[in-house]
């Protein structure tokens, strides 16, 4: 299964097991990407930037 | 609950389902929860990588009755150093030598207390992010001025000694009132040990003093399922409780099957 970097527009190849919200980094112009779903279709959007307070 | 799902997270859907526990994955970034509703689920696990956003949803969960792992005070307590450190100290614990500094005077006079290199971090955050090795007052002061520029969350400063372990620091996961296993992890290259920095890690035997002091932390913040991170330079510290903790580097490195012990306490928990 893959999706297009709304980046780059590179092919990104998603994970068997993806979900929505996942982050991916785009192999071809290194761009942090989230996933989502819509209409039954994974898609990628750029994600949102790293919170102050993400981490464990 | 999630917001930006991780190997973890898969890893523990597919425990739950596969002891046969009907388990659902909501997202808290598209979906709302209502403040005023009816318990969706018997046990919520809070998984957010936004530790405010796991703190919230927790919050939410447990007006509506449901059990939560962790509980949104237990996220907090974890994911605010300085509560973290109050507690701890409170509770008797030990903790590196630490001082609050919530100003740009109060940071250079924290540091003018230790006479060798001090850590300063902000009060939130993770994954070794804004932890800086101060080795002058110039650096202190440079690094007040940057915290000024950024959110109100992270313009705390914690100033703590900084406890030579060569790099390596000790992480044990608590699950209820067990201790899963403890591992080492040592910094990759200079002296930051977060796994998310690239540092390795490999099991540990575990000591009736790390046991104990997992426990007793654990127990200091409420945690059901937490992290403990200890230094050692002989004796040991507690430098960290971890609220939602990641895993897949304890797994690598211990091979317990961190997420199945989860789903299996899970079940425990649905039983009792």
């Amino acid at each position: 299964m893959e999706a297009e970097c709304p980046i780059c527009g590179s092919p990104v190849e998603l994970p068997d097991d993806v979900m929505a919200g996942e982050l991916l980094e785009c192999p071809s112009c290194g761009a942090t990407l989230e996933v989502y779903e819509q209409d039954g279709t994974f898609l990628l959007r750029e994600a949102e930037e790293i919170g102050e307070d993400w981490g464990e | 609950m999630i917001d930006h799902p991780r190997l973890e997270e898969k890893l523990i859907h597919r425990a739950l389902s596969e002891r046969g526990i009907r388990a659902g994955i909501l997202n808290v970034t598209s979906v709302p929860l209502p403040l005023d509703g009816l318990r969706i689920a018997e046990v919520a696990l809070i998984r957010t990588v936004g530790m405010f956003r796991g703190v919230r949803a927790a919050a939410v969960l447990e007006s509506m009755g449901v059990r939560t792992i962790n509980s949104s005070s237990t996220i907090l307590r974890c994911g605010d150093k300085v509560l973290t450190y109050s507690i701890l100290h409170g509770a008797g614990l030990p903790i590196p030598r630490s001082l609050l500094a919530l100003g740009r005077e109060a940071v250079l006079r924290a540091h003018a207390q230790f006479s060798g290199p001090a850590v300063d971090k902000p009060p939130l955050g993770s994954w070794g992010r804004m932890v800086s090795l101060v080795r002058s007052s110039e650096m202190a002061s440079q690094i007040a001025e940057a915290r000024e520029l950024m959110p109100s969350s992270v313009r705390g400063h914690i100033i703590q000694e900084y406890v030579e372990t060569g790099g390596r620091d000790i992480r044990c996961l608590v699950l209820g009132d067990r201790l899963l296993g403890c591992m080492e992890r040592s910094a990759a290259r200079g002296w930051k040990s977060n796994v998310a920095l690239g540092g390795k890690v490999r099991a540990l035997e575990v000591t009736d003093e790390m046991e104990e002091l997992s426990l007793r932390a654990a127990r200091a913040v409420e945690g059901e399922f937490v992290a403990i991170d200890i230094l050692s330079n002989g004796e040991l510290l507690v430098n960290e409780v971890n609220g939602i903790p990641e895993f897949k580097g304890f797994m690598r490195a211990t091979g317990i099957d961190v997420a199945g012990e989860l789903a299996s306490h899970v079940r425990e928990v649905l039983r009792s």
